[in-house]
């Protein structure tokens, strides 16, 4: 992975410590560097040529990690924290990427991509993508830490624990709500699944 | 949040909690209105669909791995998963060969059609390697999607270090297994193969005890961007595929050589004998993995194992034991296999090999020569001392210990510390008898000016930089006051001895404390004062007694000092008790011919005739002549002395026959002065 200067990890780890202190721009003025970082070492694994390869996003998201944030500086929670933005990012980019294939393939054949060639019985696609990016959306509205809950499980490889500690609630109830949301998206998703 | 959701949500979850057929009946009986139920009952139904979006991470499950068709075979099962790839159990499919194969996948792909080209003449050379220890590759081939795998013989068995620990194996048992790896490594390199990726996960055992090395020069085939024939690259900021077994040429610049699976091997061994490795570099950045990798080195095997929390390892033996086992040989082995210049290494797999049998053999091992004690002493040995060059190597010594004590500080965890230390010391001190057990009979006159001017500025390092670091500070203060007392400066030596002996008091150390007032003792002689000197030798002798017990001949002997000293200022009845009660221990422990027992016999015997009682001088008197003639001769100045003390006994107790048969033997006639 190409190095990133020390200006970029001094800030990011400077606004982790911001954020855990309780100011709220400080996410807002991490996301866009965590983005372009993200997409840039997600950019190989989204080319054309690879298609039918999982961006394996939970390992971009650690590897960024290690290269974004000094480690030393930064607690377990501040890492959490660091870790919502990337899922974050990290369905963005997903999205991002799906919306352009279709838009360049719009009025030719409809090929259904997998992402993933290994898993033969229920076909993750770049559609199915863009339709959960949708429903979160439609979730968000109505309940927005359910939305958090996927997010940062999903997209951002979380466990419950972190993501516990991230929303500060018991790793009971991000459980409840992983399978509240999970009901919820699927009636939104498959709704006329047996 | 929606008032409508949170009924939903809060029905939804009451409902769950009841058997699954049960569910429909219970919302009927808690919720009256038709719309809400019936989007609650959406809510069930869709919590029962599996196998949506949400139910696999967003990365390649491993679940389907069966039934893939990938070139001429079909996967079984998947048997693991790493960086590089996937590992499938396999079989042809086309029903050739019944017999059961590992196919590993690649998660890279080629981007040229050239790379793939490259890769399949390497794949041919690769095919020709056939040893019994290395597992055989068949085949290979790059998949319609572009993605590199290699068919190779398939290995039922577990990686070497977790074969060591399930079967309990003992260090010995371990080194043999360890052989068989080299033999691998050695036919490698003489095929002009390297296998650069040498790892526990990539050796493995059968459940008979055969070791299969996989993936050889498989490491190689994926380094893309080398032609054949080309000088290597250099790669900045990219690290090996396994950092924690790299070698620092790897880390550096990316070269491989034969060495650098000889250091790997290293790292191998350092694993099973240890349970650990030589450097811990997870999370780390790549710059600190460098760094660890190419400048620090590596904890001893023998330090390493006592450090080990004992549920981490599955040891060959208690940590006490393994340390004594691992301590000398095998550390030096080890370590030289790890040293950070290539060329300093063992120059093949097949030397360390033959180290480690000779250290089964109880042989010495070659690696030993290279250690610097080892070394020194040799170099000592052959080269006559000049002042200067003691002088050069004092500095050297006081650089070594401030050293090792920088790198013992670089070491985090605190409970290191304490075993740190004692290696430390034990360094220190074999280096200072190597120095200066050889080096001091030439030392004296105006020289030893320039010796002087080393030690005092030594001394005023030792104190200021070694302060926190109290035993290895004592080791070098007793030491130093061995150097001053060569040189006649009793006053010099005095402070330092005190300062030590004030140290190991503290830290309880009883026989350190008894040899440091030993010498102090020395020292009060030297300085006139043998009532301090008494004390001295007392407080030891008390230690002594304690520690070891009266009978033994660590308590003999100061018991044999304290008399010599009491009899020096005329106290011979105390000398002759001390005398007595030590030399039955002396004849016991040292045997009958020893010089001691005689040196002490005689003296006793001397005693006991200058104070008239020759029944009990007799036997002593000639035991101690009979015991120098049989050791060294009977024209031997010791030997002559011993006889002038019989005859001047026989004199004495008016026996002139024997005084004459005895006296025909001396080379000269007696003196009376003389004992």
């Amino acid at each position: 992975m190409a190095s990133v200067d020390t200006d970029t990890r001094n800030t990011v780890t400077r606004l982790l410590h911001a954020a855990r202190d309780g100011d709220p721009s400080a996410f807002d003025r991490l996301m866009p560097l965590v983005y372009e970082e993200l997409r840039k070492v997600a950019r190989q694994q989204l080319r054309e040529e690879y298609d039918d390869q999982a961006p394996r996003t939970t390992e971009l998201v650690h590897e960024l990690y290690l290269k974004l944030v000094h480690q030393a500086d930064v607690d377990w929670h501040g890492r959490a924290h660091f870790f919502t933005i990337a899922a974050r990012a990290m369905r963005q980019i997903l999205i991002d990427h799906a919306r352009k294939r279709n838009a360049a393939k719009r009025g030719g054949d409809w090929t259904r991509i997998t992402l993933s060639d290994y898993r033969m019985a229920e076909e993750t696609t770049w559609d199915d993508l863009i339709a959960l990016d949708d429903a979160l959306d439609r979730l968000n509205a109505l309940d927005p830490r359910k939305r958090k809950v996927v997010e940062y499980r999903f997209f951002g490889g979380m466990t419950e624990k972190e993501i516990a500690d991230v929303l500060d609630v018991s790793t009971r109830t991000v459980q409840r709500d992983w399978v509240k949301a999970r009901a919820w998206l699927y009636n939104e998703l498959y709704p006329d699944a047996e | 949040m929606d008032n409508r959701w949170h009924q939903i949500e809060t029905l939804f979850e009451a409902a769950l909690q009841q058997p699954p057929d049960e569910r429909a009946d219970w919302l009927a009986d808690h919720c009256d209105d038709p719309a809400l139920r019936a989007d609650v009952e959406r809510l069930l139904d869709a919590h029962e669909r599996t196998g949506g979006i949400l139910d696999a991470p967003l990365y390649p499950s491993e679940a389907p791995a069966a039934d893939r068709r990938i070139g001429a075979y079909r996967t079984e099962r998947l048997l693991g998963r790493g960086g590089m790839g996937r590992v499938y159990l396999a079989t042809r499919a086309d029903g050739q060969f019944e017999q059961h194969v590992a196919l590993k996948l690649l998660q890279a792909g080629f981007p040229s059609e050239e790379r793939a080209q490259r890769f399949r003449a390497e794949r041919q050379i690769l095919a020709t390697l056939s040893h019994p220890h290395i597992a055989q590759l068949f085949d290979g081939g790059v998949t319609e999607d572009g993605q590199p795998y290699f068919v190779m013989e398939y290995v039922d068995g577990q990686p070497i270090d977790a074969y060591c620990d399930a079967h309990r194996l003992p260090i010995d048992a371990r080194l043999r297994l360890f052989l068989d790896v080299c033999a691998a490594v050695q036919y490698a390199h003489r095929n002009l193969i390297v296998h650069r990726d040498l790892k526990p996960s990539n050796i493995f055992v059968t459940e008979a005890g055969t070791v299969k090395l996989l993936d050889f020069g498989i490491a190689k085939l994926l380094d893309a961007d080398r032609m054949p024939g080309a000088a290597p690259q250099t790669r900045t900021g990219v690290l090996p595929m396994t950092p924690e077994y790299a070698s620092p040429e790897q880390v550096r610049d990316g070269a491989i050589t034969t060495a650098s699976d000889v250091y790997q091997l290293g790292v191998v061994l350092y694993e099973l004998l240890t349970g650990q490795r030589p450097y811990n570099v997870r999370d780390r950045s790549p710059s600190e993995v460098e760094r660890v990798i190419c400048d620090e080195m590596p904890t001893r095997p023998s330090t390493a194992v006592t450090d080990a929390p004992s549920d981490t390892m599955d040891a060959p033996a208690s940590p006490d034991r393994l340390r004594k086992t691992l301590r000398g040989d095998l550390d030096t082995i080890v370590m030289k296999a790890l040293r950070k210049e290539p060329d300093r290494r063992y120059a093949s797999a097949e030397q360390l090999a033959d180290d480690l049998q000779r250290y089964l053999n109880d042989e010495p091992v070659t690696a030993r020569a290279d250690a610097w004690t080892y070394r020194t002493r040799k170099f000592v040995r052959r080269h006559r001392w000049s002042v200067a060059t003691v002088a050069g190597f004092l500095v050297l010594l006081i650089g070594y210990a401030l050293t090792v004590t920088w790198q013992a500080r670089q070491i985090a965890q605190e409970r290191d510390r304490a075993q740190i230390e004692t290696m430390k010391a034990e360094h220190v001190k074999a280096f200072l008898i190597a120095l200066f057990g050889n080096a001091w009979q030439n030392v004296g006159g105006s020289d030893s000016v320039a010796v002087r001017a080393s030690l005092d500025s030594g001394v005023e390092r030792l104190q200021q930089r070694l302060a926190d670091q109290p035993e290895i500070r004592a080791e070098m203060m007793s030491a130093v006051a061995g150097v001053y007392l060569r040189l006649g400066d009793a006053a010099a030596a005095q402070p330092l001895l005190k300062g030590a002996l004030a140290t190991h008091r503290a830290l309880e150390h009883p026989d350190e404390v008894a040899s440091l007032l030993l010498e102090l003792a020395e020292v009060a002689e030297q300085r006139s004062a043998p009532d301090r000197a008494e004390a001295l030798y007392r407080e030891a002798l008390d230690i002594r007694r304690t520690e070891r017990g009266d009978q033994r001949i660590a308590t003999a002997q100061v018991k044999n000092q304290l008399a010599q000293s009491l009899e020096s200022h005329g106290r011979d009845s105390a000398a002759v008790a001390l005398y007595a009660e030590a030399a039955p221990v002396y004849r016991r422990a040292m045997g009958d011919s020893h010089t001691q027992t005689a040196v002490l016999l005689g003296r006793l015997g001397a005693l006991y005739r200058e104070r008239g009682d020759y029944a009990s001088a007799e036997p002593l008197l000639r035991d101690a002549f009979e015991m120098h003639q049989q050791l060294e001769g009977t024209e031997h100045p010791s030997t002559q002395r011993a006889l002038k003390r019989l005859v001047r006994l026989y004199e004495a107790w008016d026996a002139p026959g024997r005084a004459a048969a005895y006296r025909d033997q001396l080379t000269t006639l007696p003196t009376p002065d003389s004992q």
